[in-house]
């Protein structure tokens, strides 16, 4: 019989128990002895933020339930569905970053009676190391993700592959997928565009007549962040919680939309109504007041929609 | 559509495939080759994770977590087709470098992507969301006959030359919004990279639901396991309920806008009016559709990102974070 393209299989190079290898798989760890397994000439150092176990985990979450305000009403209607876990490899760089600005801002005064916009000119320069993180695996999509990366730059004790005990973690360790080349050009990119926006907003800047940014990568390395997935039930409906198997930390949390809720975000719809009522007759005034009632009234239909929306998500910042 | 039928290079099936298919991926034993010259391709697949149990409950509690569903939902909502769906992507990575001068001084700008271009449209309003998906955390594997053979398995139609084009001018306009958002200099693109990263099939469950003799669509991503977009039937109650709130925004807007408007400016009445209409607008979108929609994917919030696009200039705020006249051209 003709072999299909499936019929592949990778062995540990260690114990040669099958490997969970996939086409952009640069190292894969053995699930059953540890052993890292390079399928790239160029390597990446790699480092493991620990885990704490899956009770730990599932414990944290009923704890969290119990004591949050809204949902220890309902605490006996809860049921925990999923809880599941995995490495999710994350690039982490270290860049030093070079460069100058003149960007502008505009800046609206009154003078007399009428308004008047002028734009005012600010230059600087920058000499500034960053240490970024972004992950490594390409286009993929997670509920926290983002926010676990953003807890990845912070952490201070990873440990060397080696400290591990794999087999007694048992989470699925997904494979990092950059070349060295390729992660070295992910984090220039970001450290340009991330100077770029951290200078705007700081300096509330409208925009740039010029900005450059010459950025060398020092040094990167793979951090494996652990991702726990929890999936609850209430009356019926499936919601998702994120957590940090680093420190337990609630990265994403998804909750039902209680009645009390619903009723405080229809008042506050209503109070952003009452507030564009009373910009309106400065409308003529000037230009900044139109802004305001447009902004005021999308706050109040954001509020509405809101007061409608099936889940409140909380985010870790 | 026109077919034809093809024999495998390496197991010798016979494949019927679209006349227009460009590479052929053996559903049988996945070798992938060239329909032209025979040359073997680069190919690989998205696993699909969710059966179609599964796939049917995860919808089914995603909807029942939605605001105004009716209550007898879970009892009168029966599944009438689930289908596997295998949509072919060309993947390519690419690298542009953009530059700019202003006054003497010179920049340059990297832009990096990862880009999956859509390969082959199935004809049905999964197009759509194929065409903007984000990928699965989980990743890429090898062939898998039996998720080949299940579902309906999706040749490429567009050539590697189409999509290589189409991800040439992606990174190009990306490259271009960089130096736009950096420079007000004269911009221009110095050099591209694009990288090919070989054919993939990514699969959705897409399925049809009755309730109370109305059909509903749903959109399930097989690989991540996420609710791509769903469609239900909104409850008599929760339509009253939402039109009284409204009616109650819109009352205050014009009781108030009538008693400004006697004590300081007419002007008032029309902004009280206009306010209110605004402010509960998704109450009476919603309350007057016919079915509802949902996705678990990133809310859409581009209307209020819009507000505060056309407000913010107004008010002199800077536009905020990542946004600017640029992206209005250049977002996919």
């Amino acid at each position: 019989m003709t072999e299909t393209e499936s019929e592949k299989v990778f062995k540990c190079s260690n114990c040669g128990g099958p490997l969970n290898y996939t086409p952009e798989t640069i190292a894969c760890i053995c699930e059953y002895c540890g052993t890292v397994n390079w399928f790239s000439t160029e390597r990446f150092e790699m480092f493991v933020m620990p885990t704490r176990t899956r009770d730990e985990v599932v414990n944290a979450f009923w704890n969290r339930m119990k004591h949050d305000p809204d949902m220890s009403r309902v605490y006996g209607e809860l049921e925990l569905v999923e809880a599941q876990g995995f490495y999710v490899p994350i690039l982490m760089g270290d860049v030093s970053t070079r460069g100058e600005w003149i960007g502008f801002r505009r800046i609206t005064e009154k003078r007399g009676k009428s308004y008047v916009t002028r734009t005012v000119t600010e230059r600087g320069s920058f000499n500034t190391p960053l240490r970024l993180a972004v992950e490594a695996r390409r286009e993929a999509a997670e509920y926290g993700l983002q926010e676990l990366i953003k807890q990845a730059k912070s952490v201070n004790d990873p440990q060397p592959l080696e400290a591990v005990d794999w087999k007694k973690i048992g989470l699925q360790v997904l494979n990092a997928e950059l070349l060295p080349e390729e992660a070295e050009d992910e984090l220039r990119d970001m450290a340009e565009d991330d100077l770029r926006e951290s200078i705007r907003s700081s300096k509330s800047l409208d925009g740039f007549y010029y900005y450059s940014c010459e950025s060398k990568v020092n040094s990167f390395w793979v951090l494996l962040a652990p991702l726990w997935s929890l999936v609850y039930k209430y009356r019926g409906g499936m919601y998702r919680v994120s957590v940090s198997g680093y420190n337990l930390q609630f990265l994403r949390v998804s909750e039902p939309v209680f009645l009390s809720r619903r009723i405080l975000y229809l008042v506050g719809s209503i109070l952003t109504v009452l507030v564009g009522v009373l910009l309106t007759p400065l409308l003529l005034e000037s230009l900044i007041f139109a802004g305001l009632f447009i902004l005021v009234s999308a706050a109040g239909a954001f509020l509405a929609n809101k007061c409608i929306s099936d889940v409140r998500e909380e985010k870790w910042k | 559509m026109s077919l034809r039928t093809i024999v495998c290079l390496n197991c010798n099936a016979a494949i019927t495939v679209p006349q227009s298919a460009s590479i052929i991926v053996c559903p049988y034993c996945g070798h992938t080759f060239e329909a032209s010259t025979g040359k073997k391709w680069e190919y690989y697949m998205f696993p699909s994770y969710v059966d179609s149990p599964s796939a049917w409950r995860k919808a089914m509690q995603f909807i029942l977590r939605r605001y105004g569903v009716p209550d007898d939902f879970n009892a009168e909502a029966n599944l009438r087709s689930a289908e596997l769906y295998n949509v072919p992507y060309h993947v390519f990575s690419c690298k542009a470098y953009s530059s700019c001068s202003y006054g003497g001084r010179y920049a340059s700008y990297l832009e990096t992507r990862n880009m999956p271009v859509l390969a082959a449209y199935t004809g049905t309003w999964l197009d759509d969301f194929a065409r903007s998906l984000s990928f699965s955390v989980r990743g890429r594997s090898f062939f898998n006959p039996s998720q080949a053979q299940r579902s309906r398995f999706y040749m490429p139609t567009m050539s590697y030359g189409e999509a290589y084009n189409i991800a040439h001018r992606f990174i190009e306009g990306q490259a271009m919004a960089e130096a736009s958002r950096s420079c007000s200099g004269s911009k221009g693109v110095e050099k591209i990279e694009v990288n090919y990263l070989g054919l993939v099939h990514y699969p959705f469950w897409l399925m049809e639901y009755v309730y109370k003799n109305r059909s509903f669509r749903v959109l399930l991503d097989a690989s991540g396991g996420r609710v791509l977009f769903v469609e239900y039937p909104i409850s008599r109650r929760s339509r009253t309920i939402m039109l009284t709130a409204s009616l109650l925004i819109i009352t205050v807007g014009l009781l108030s806008g009538i008693l400004l408007a006697t004590m300081r400016s007419p002007l008032s009445l029309i902004g009280g009016l206009a306010s209110s209409i605004i402010v509960s607008s998704p109450m009476l979108a919603k309350a007057f559709s016919l079915k509802d929609k949902g996705s678990e994917s990133p809310a859409q919030k581009n209307w209020s990102r819009d507000a505060w696009r056309v407000a913010s200039p107004l008010i002199g705020l800077p536009v905020p974070l990542r946004l600017s006249v640029a992206d209005l051209f250049t977002e996919q």
